[in-house]
């Protein structure tokens, strides 16, 4: 039977043209950025002797030619505009699209509560070890524990699309209670949050962070316990503002910049200026504590703070008089650093899924810090890789 | 390289493409000598290593295939024919079974022996099964051995049906590999053949993926009745959509060149028996394993003993083929054990009943069938199967997670159920015949191609599941 020749001309169009297209894309606007995605876009590929050989320069020409097909953000965003708006469709790039804020998508839950109980205890064990390392050089350890936004926000899931509450519940109450037992002292934050009758308010509606009035509430709370337990500090007072700047979260970048839900980036300002010097991994830096963008129009990420992930973060203030702060977690703690470096004489913050030097316990033995905040997400508090593996 | 990757779609393809027909119609030969270079180009851009086995074996197939013919002892031309078998099928044995012999020795005898797998040349169970057929076939008579080792060359390794078929047999393809005349409306049907494959395989297969990865992944505490039994219809679609997506890909970009490959599924989920799904299910493979397994070991003309015992070798090396894995073997000896019963009595039963029942017969052992195919392991099959027939004590929260699954993918699930019966060929058929009728069509198939290239360029699952084979 014959066939039409029009659908074979649009077949061979789009397969000569679209490398052609791209061709001349590299060579006359090149990209090495991907703005919503926050990440660098892929590199002409290695193409020696070896590389050839091993197959990694045709993974390298798949990687490039996918990163740079031409007009790239333009099919992307048609898919996406194709699932949220023709499709309507509850996940989008796997994200949960709902009325109030855009959550990853969460499968089906699938645990065990044994597994659970024993992963518990072992975490618990070698936090119990850290915490003893502390007050061996005289310190006092405190870990705090905050909800993911998935956690946080799990209300606004739809009913009928599972929101894992189960899970992270059962992980909290494993981890409380073996914390418990192993008397290492454990704050919660999730009843905080609760407490405030309004969650949407300290969390992130795009983003899988608290937002800057989170990060307050948790400053203001552990300065609270941290003075339960002996080391009087008072939270300063601070005025947050929203940015203009287009704010891409975690999620709201997935769905490259067709996200129904709009937010603002949070900066906080105190009423008085302390200098400081800062180091992060070794290096001096006149970083600020949370990065500006130079206009309104720079898209802004979570990473404002503290620079985003670093794995040693030095933060000298020269009052002497005042305690020192050790703060090991992921990139929850860097909002919070952002005000608590204020109570302190001098802060330092690890991060041990980039920091590569010595262990915890070697670390708080040669900086000998007046405090040791640990702080994880609930979603992380069994999990043993980066800052879960504390020794 | 995918038939779905970037690296195909616009880079190889075009390349091919448009050095194959800046050659002259009239040299047929320099326009094979592209598609050998292109071919051989791209089993190295899959996997480099995989290109020297390749040539090996080419190379030992040429001098055996003119060995057995030009020799008139018939005491040599069967030991060159033994020889080449054993060398083929030695070859693939070494790459793909060793590691699991060793492994299930070991577990028997307590021994500890270690072997240090090699990474199994890519297509290496598709060309294994070329080179035995033309073996055979030359041994028998059926065709010629070819005189030109590049033709050979191409016909092994002509990249469309390189990695997953369809197998041909060289007596169909030579003629072409001598004389073919390409022709738009090939060109254009091929096109059409790699839209329709595109979408099978972009729009329904991955999508039905995405519910059958996430169900298979469960553990037994999670995994409900409803959960297992949508994991189970959606991977028999998942694996449908792939594999012949795949093919319709493969026969497309060889219309493309002038080369008619054979068909390999005609509406398998509509079979009314298992004798039936595997007329109809990869149709290359199971005459393969019928002409030269099935057939040399005696077929059905020992008594029925010796046919059933037939039947079971050709389908656990059904199930071998397709891996070394105890799941693999359990789904061959599932279907020997049908394909048995239906030969003793269950076939005229079936025969007999109303067209309906044969139907959801099938379904369900062609379902259970899948089942045991995608577990893992042993105790996977069990836990599934268990599931199934609600031995579990998953806690369930069904309702919401159906839902969510028909809203996420109601419409690819639906086409896949759609398209699992002939709906969507008789009614491309119907549109074809009027004016009006082409015009739909025709748009039907630019959303096709469309919605396939946006979805290409938005996700990473393109692996085809027939490639690991």
């Amino acid at each position: 039977m014959k066939k039409s020749k029009l659908l074979l001309l649009a077949f061979l169009l789009v397969i000569f043209l679209v490398p052609a297209l791209t061709a001349a894309e590299c060579l006359l606007a090149p990209s090495g950025w991907s703005v919503y995605e926050n990440r660098a876009l892929a590199s002409v590929p290695e193409h020696s002797l070896s590389a050839v050989l091993s197959g990694k320069t045709a993974d390298g020409i798949e990687s490039f030619l996918k990163d740079h097909l031409v007009r790239r953000n333009l099919w992307l965003k048609a898919y996406t505009a194709l699932e949220l708006d023709v499709l309507h469709s509850p996940v989008v790039n796997e994200v949960a699209v709902t009325d109030r804020a855009l959550l990853p998508e969460m499968g089906v839950s699938d645990y065990d509560d044994s597994a659970l109980e024993e992963q518990a205890a072992a975490m618990a064990g070698s936090l119990a070890k850290i915490r003893q390392a502390t007050e061996e050089n005289g310190g006092v350890f405190l870990y705090v524990g905050v909800p993911e936004q998935r956690s946080a926000l799990r209300s606004l899931y739809p009913g009928w699309m599972n929101s894992n509450a189960a899970e992270w519940d059962a992980r909290e109450a494993a981890f409380s209670k073996a914390m418990a037992q192993a008397g290492v002292p454990l704050l919660l934050m999730r009843p905080v949050f609760d407490g405030t009758g309004d969650v949407l308010t300290y969390y992130s509606a795009v983003d899988h962070h608290y937002n800057l009035r989170g990060a307050y509430l948790t400053y203001e709370t552990v300065c609270r316990t941290l003075t339960d337990m002996g080391v009087p500090l008072t939270a300063e007072k601070m005025t947050v503002t929203g940015l203009d700047n287009p704010y891409f979260g975690t999620y709201s970048r997935k769905l490259y910049g067709l996200s129904p839900i709009r937010e603002q980036l949070l900066v906080g300002s105190f009423a008085d200026e302390i200098p400081y010097e800062r180091w992060d991994n070794g290096e001096r830096t006149d970083a600020p504590m949370t990065e500006l963008p130079a206009t309104s129009a720079e898209p802004v990420y979570y990473t404002a703070y503290m620079e985003g992930d670093q794995g040693e973060t030095i933060v000298k203030t020269g009052r002497e008089g005042l305690p020192k702060l050790l703060i090991v977690g992921d990139s929850f703690t860097n909002a919070l650093e952002t005000m608590i470096w204020r109570n302190f004489g001098e802060m330092r913050s690890l991060d041990y899924r980039h920091y590569t030097g010595e262990s915890l316990s070697d670390y708080i033995k040669d900086y000998q810090p007046d405090v040791v905040l640990v702080m994880r997400d609930d979603t992380s508090y069994l999990s043993t890789a980066g800052n879960g593996g504390l020794k | 390289m995918s038939l779905v990757s970037f690296s195909y779609l616009f880079l190889f393809l075009p390349a091919v493409l448009l050095v194959y027909y800046l050659v002259p119609r009239r040299h047929l030969a320099a326009r094979n000598a592209v598609l050998l270079v292109f071919s051989l180009g791209f089993v190295f851009y899959a996997e480099p290593g995989s290109l020297f086995t390749l040539v090996f074996e080419i190379v030992l197939l040429y001098f055996l295939g003119r060995g057995i013919e030009k020799s008139e002892n018939p005491r040599t031309r069967k030991t060159l024919f033994a020889a080449g078998i054993v060398l083929t099928v030695g070859l693939l044995c070494y790459f793909k079974y060793t590691a699991f012999a060793v492994q299930n020795w070991n577990a028997l005898f307590g021994t500890s022996f270690s072997w240090k797998a090699l990474a199994s040349p890519v297509g290496v169970s598709f060309f294994t099964f070329l080179a035995v057929s033309y073996l055979a076939d030359v041994y028998h008579g059926r065709c010629a051995a070819e005189k030109n080792p590049a033709a050979l060359a191409l016909y092994i390794s002509f990249f469309p049906k390189y990695t997953q078929g369809p197998l041909t047999r060289y007596g169909a393809v030579a003629p072409e590999l001598t004389a073919r005349r390409e022709s738009w409306d090939d060109a254009a049907a091929g096109a059409e053949r790699i839209v329709i494959g595109l979408g099978k395989k972009l729009l329904i297969a991955n999508a039905c993926a995405s519910v059958a990865n996430e169900i298979f992944a469960l553990s037994a505490g999670a995994l409900t009745p409803a959960k297992a039994w949508i994991g189970a219809f959606c991977y028999a679609w998942q694996i449908y959509f792939d594999f012949a997506g795949y093919t319709d890909m493969a026969i497309g970009a060889g219309l493309l060149f002038g080369f008619h490959l054979p068909e390999n599924f005609r509406d398998p989920y509509m079979a009314v028996s298992a004798t039936d799904f595997w007329r109809r299910w990869h149709i290359t493979l199971s005459q393969w394993f019928r002409d030269y397994v099935y057939i040399p070991l005696g077929g059905n003309r020992r008594g029925r003993a010796r046919q059933l015992l037939n039947i079971l070798i050709v389908w656990l090396l059904t199930g071998l083929w397709h891996g070394a894995s105890w799941n693999f073997l359990l789904w061959g000896l599932w279907f020997a054990l049908l394909l048995a019963m239906e030969k003793l009595w269950l076939g005229k039963l079936l025969e007999r009943a109303p067209r309906a029942v044969g139907h959801l017969y099938a379904v369900f052992i062609i379902l259970l069938g899948w089942v045991i195919f995608r577990s893992p392991d042993v105790q996977t099959i069990g836990t599934y199967a268990a599931a199934l027939f609600g031995g579990t004590a998953a806690r369930a929260d069904d309702a919401g997670y159906l839902w969510l699954t028909l809203r996420q993918y109601g419409a690819p699930l639906l086409f896949a159920a759609l398209l699992s019966t002939p709906l969507g060929k008789t009614a491309l058929a119907a549109l074809e015949k009027t004016k009006p009728g082409r015009a739909v069509r025709l748009v039907l198939l630019l959303l096709v191609l469309a919605l396939s290239l946006l979805t290409l360029a938005n996700t990473s699952m393109n692996a085809f599941i027939y490639a690991q084979f």
